[in-house]
């Protein structure tokens, strides 16, 4: 007989084999998660809606019914840095697969302007963003006037950088930026009674959330101290650097996407802390403020971009705010060059160091410390490494912009890095004497020091000597480089010199900021020209096609009127969009000649209503800029432009057929909206000035004929666009060179001889636009008929003119000026910084693609 | 700061035990340190196994503890940690002491009387210096420091 228990036994072996059985099952029907590998975000308008409001919700803790315009702007913001982020992140993974050699942008300006319009550009998501907020009610460009711009440089040279992350990342290179987290970024602009007045740019309390805080990776970087001189255990000198303070670095990373949202890298941006908190042996002490005096102090370092773009300021604050970034940046370049190799030797076949100008040229002399000092390499070896990895642009050919540090600052604030400079200088200098012996005239111009009442070392020679290429910004001014800024260095190694000239990203300065002209184009000749500029000569074609003119010019007009409008918010002055847009927008500095600009302009009011002159076209001259705050020259001469304004404006004589406009705050986001409208663009600084300028080729891209002398990359203009399309006047480099060297340029002479001249220096003398604050403007007579005229005034003031004479009887042929600005559009292929990429990844840095 | 000290035939080890030398601790640290040297005891061990963190200060009162010692005696640190030698490298303070791993090891070095011993890379390097004449070079630079400040005209 079967008993009970056999049965309970049995059903119990029966479930425990059922239950094993299932968790077999399940063992092996369940794949091994990848986490990594999470569903790619779609961006379609149904995602992007999504995403939104997701972020509104748990990001902001915001009901769609209570948002504000700028909870949908943080909501957007937040939603494509999502998308920015799985790029960054795939392309990261793609870079390390193919063990691929980076680039490390390193520059004191990124001048980044506004981010959410140009990564929707890239993103290709635009209308898909617009289609969705549409359909919320809530329109993109009402949106995308919340954002401020990232003003974190000062002109030229932080927009080169800017372009250059968007076109690396286009093309696809592993290029990075490095550059400082500034809390205040160019100050604001203001007008007051026609002076400018500087407002702190506290871009950081408006900055959309694009940015990434990466503590994690933070830094810590010694500063001042002391050598103390000791001997090692084999008795051999060896000099320690103690006593330091230390400043700790925390990155933050902007995400830059490439159009077609292939590649996605990153611009890294350090912001300074305090190494604690407080020192706690001063709080302990009792004296609250001493310590919260030192934290304050370490956090200055980030605090606030230098507004000086050409003179170097000499402070202190400035040099730790450059050896900050170049010991950061270095740090965190060893740091992720080490993750994946061994030792130094293959460094420079897996990084290149780009230097922008020499505000980092402190990275000859760190990377010498990091592999000398805390690796203990031998000099040699380090050395060949620092020069095969570094490499320099120079970006002026002004002797006060060439920056030089004095000895004693630099020995309180870097004592080590002193003296490896010294030993760099020695061994250099023992070269240059076994090269051209007895030669002592030759050892003191190349040296890294300058003699003099307070000994200098000399930045530019310091970048020369550590790096293995020197590239200048246009063909003109890497000559000049050669020939008279630093011949013997030219000498001594000819083939370390370039020339890389300069560029501009079509992707924000024509499609994103006129996208009519874009539109325009992608219909006639397609869209190729996004990411192959040389593709809009297909457009040469269409240059004398009525209808192809007429809508071209219609686009024209549309953006003067647009221009127009912003003109009347900020100004409140009333302009004839029908009027010739004559348009000078950089930087007011003395050598660009906005006063010469003005001198012309009251020379044709003076004919006006002395000559009875009638002008053939009416003309509204339009200028914008900033003078940095130490610069009295500047800032006189944005109050004469804004005096000539009144007084021609309240002058019924001339019948409103002139007049003159300044746009306060000129910034990024406002160059977009002023370069579309403009129909003539005044590049006219003296020749051998402006290394390349870069405006040249944002208004000639847009359609704007160029009125310029041959300097800088406007020499490489005309050389694309023809003569005929283009406005050259003035002296060339070698006959200003030759007048200076010669002594034989008199000022004096051209106000006696010309009567043109005469009056307009007259003008200045006699108050005439300045009646309320009489000798306001005489400076200029003195500084221009007694000082010498240092920037050559005079010299072009009469070619100047008469080319303007020239440029207002083709206007008036429209046909044939809508044929030259059409040529203009299609024929600056060259000046994409895509070419210029292109060129310094194959020449300079051995970049490969990493598609 | 605690300091434990244990002599171990002539070698005097000592382990301060609190995991940060910075400015608050650097004073005391070093006034413990001169007290011990004052009490005769030149061989020293340093053992910096608990230490996280160390502070120019700290490293200052290190070497004014060589400073002390020099010529009658020797200091050898041992547990270095990675992120407080990274601190030593900075400074170069790696080249005038010997490292070891662990205590253990580095009283068997110390009583051997082994001079040098520690990162063999060091003593490579060490040797090409003395061979390439470099060492001499070094030897000049110091004392011409002042003459380079005057520049490449003299």
């Amino acid at each position: 007989m079967i008993r009970v228990e056999y049965f309970y036994n049995f059903g119990i072996f029966v479930t425990n084999c059922f239950f094993i059985t299932l968790l077999t099952i399940a063992y092996w029907r369940t794949p091994n998660m990848d986490y990594n590998a999470l569903e790619p975000l779609g961006n379609d308008p149904n995602s992007l809606r999504d995403s939104l409001l997701k972020h509104l919700r748990y990001s902001l803790g915001k009901e769609f019914d209570n948002k504000t315009i700028r909870d949908v702007y943080l909501a957007l913001t937040l939603s494509l840095r999502d998308r920015l982020l799985e790029k960054l992140l795939e392309t990261e993974a793609r870079y390390q697969a193919a063990d691929a050699k980076r680039l490390y942008y390193l520059s004191m300006e990124f001048l980044i302007g506004r981010s959410l319009g140009i990564n929707l550009t890239n993103l290709n998501i635009f209308e898909a963003c617009r289609t969705a907020l549409m359909d919320m009610g809530i329109n993109l460009e009402e949106v995308r006037e919340q954002e401020t711009d990232a003003a974190l440089g000062n002109g030229g040279l932080g927009r080169l950088a800017a372009c250059f992350l968007d076109s690396l990342a286009t093309l696809d290179y592993p290029g990075f930026g490095y550059g400082i987290h500034y809390e205040y970024g160019l100050f604001r602009q203001e007008i007051d009674n026609g002076y400018q007045k500087e407002k702190p740019d506290h871009w950081l309390s408006k900055a959309g959330p694009f940015q990434i805080e990466r503590t994690d990776e933070s830094c810590i970087i010694p500063l001042y101290g002391r050598i103390e001189h000791g001997l090692d255990l084999n008795g051999n000198y060896n000099p320690m650097w103690m006593d330091w303070r230390v400043i700790l670095g925390v990155p933050h990373d902007i995400p830059i996407v490439g159009y077609g949202a292939r590649t996605v890298n990153y611009l890294r941006l350090y912001a300074a802390k305090p190494s604690s908190d407080f020192d706690i042996q001063i709080f302990n002490a009792g004296d609250y403020f001493r310590a919260v005096e030192q934290k304050i102090k370490s956090e200055t370092v980030s605090k606030i971009l230098y507004p000086s773009d050409t003179v170097n300021t000499g402070k202190e604050l400035r040099l730790v705010q450059e050896y900050f970034l170049v010991a950061c940046s270095l740090k965190d370049i060893i740091r992720r060059y080490l993750k994946t190799h061994q030792g130094f030797d293959g460094f420079p076949d897996k990084v290149n160091i780009q230097m922008n100008d020499t505000h980092p040229a402190l990275a000859v002399a760190e990377l010498m410390r990091i592999l000398v000092d805390e690796n203990a390499m031998e000099w040699e070896p380090a050395w060949n490494i620092t020069q095969k990895t570094l490499a320099y642009t120079n970006h002026t050919l002004l002797s006060e912009a060439l920056e030089k540090w004095p000895v004693g600052l630099l020995e309180h604030v870097l004592p080590r890095h002193l003296q490896i400079i010294y030993e760099i200088n020695h061994r250099f200098l023992g070269e240059i004497a076994a090269l051209w012996p007895g030669d002592t005239d030759r050892l003191s111009r190349m040296s890294l020091i300058e003699e003099g009442a307070e000994k200098q070392v000399r930045m530019a020679h310091l970048a020369i000597i550590g790096s293995h290429s020197v590239n200048g910004v246009s063909a003109l001014h890497t000559e000049l480089i050669k020939t008279s800024l630093v011949p013997d260095f030219f000498a001594r190694w000819p083939e370390r010199f370039n020339n890389k000239t300069n560029g501009i990203t079509q992707r924000r300065w024509l499609l994103k900021s006129n996208p009519l002209l874009a539109d325009l184009l992608n219909e006639t000749v397609g869209s190729e020209w996004i990411t192959d500029l040389y593709r809009l000569r297909d457009l040469e074609s269409f240059a004398s096609d009525p209808a192809f003119q007429e809508r071209f010019r219609k686009i024209k007009q549309a953006n003067k009127e647009h221009l127009g409008k912003i003109i009347y918010q900020t100004t409140r002055l009333r302009i004839n969009p029908d009027s010739l847009f004559d348009i000078h927008a950089k930087r007011i500095h003395e050598y660009k000649r906005q006063l010469l600009n003005v001198m012309h302009i009251i020379h044709e009011y003076l004919c006006i209503i002395e000559d009875g002159h009638e002008p053939v076209v009416p003309k509204t001259y339009i200028f914008a800029g900033k003078a940095a705050p130490g610069y009295w020259a500047a800032k006189q001469i944005i109050k004469l432009i804004h005096n000539v304004g009144d007084v021609i404006h309240k002058d019924k004589r001339v019948k409103n057929k002139l007049k003159v406009v300044f746009i306060p705050d000129y910034r990024v986001s406002l160059a977009e909206k002023i370069i579309p409208a403009a129909e003539v663009s005044e590049q006219i600084s003296t020749a051998g000035t402006e290394a390349s300028g870069t405006g040249n080729m944002k208004f000639a891209l847009n359609g704007a004929l160029t009125i310029g002398t041959l300097d800088g990359a406007n020499v490489e203009m005309l050389e694309e666009v023809g003569e005929d399309n283009i406005y050259i006047f003035g002296l060339k480099t070698c006959e200003v060179q030759k007048m200076k060297i010669d002594g034989t340029y008199r000022p004096l002479d051209y106000y006696h001889e010309h009567d043109s001249i005469r009056r307009v220096m007259d003008a200045f003398w006699d108050n005439r636009f300045c009646l309320h604050e009489p000798g306001l403007f005489r400076w200029l007579y003195h500084h221009i008929l007694e000082k010498g005229d240092y920037y050559f005034h005079l010299a072009d003031f009469l070619s100047y003119s008469q080319m303007h004479e020239t440029i207002y009887a083709d206007y008036l042929q429209t046909p044939v000026w809508n044929r030259k600005s059409i040529l203009n559009v299609a024929r600056m292929g060259k000046f994409s910084s895509d070419r210029s990429i292109t060129e310094y990844a194959r020449e300079i840095w051995g970049l490969t693609q990493v598609h | 700061m605690k300091i434990e000290a244990e002599k171990i035939d002539d070698i005097l080890v000592l382990t301060p035990c609190d995991p940060v030398i910075d400015a608050s601790s650097a004073a005391d640290f070093k006034a413990q340190l001169v007290t011990w040297i004052q009490e005769d005891n030149t061989r020293i061990l340093l053992d910096l196994s608990f230490i996280e963190f160390i502070d120019s200060s700290g490293l200052g009162a290190i070497i004014s503890l060589l400073k002390l010692v020099a010529g009658k005696g020797d200091i050898s640190l041992c547990g270095i940690r990675e992120q407080v030698m990274s601190l030593f490298k900075l400074t170069r303070m790696d080249r005038i002491f010997r490292f070891y791993t662990s205590s253990t090891e580095a009283l068997e070095a110390m009583k051997a009387g082994d001079k040098w011993q520690g990162a063999g890379d060091r003593r490579q390097g060490a040797g090409d210096r003395r061979q390439s004449g470099r060492e001499q070079g070094a030897g000049d630079r110091r004392q011409d420091a002042g003459d380079r400040r005057r520049g490449a005209g003299d």
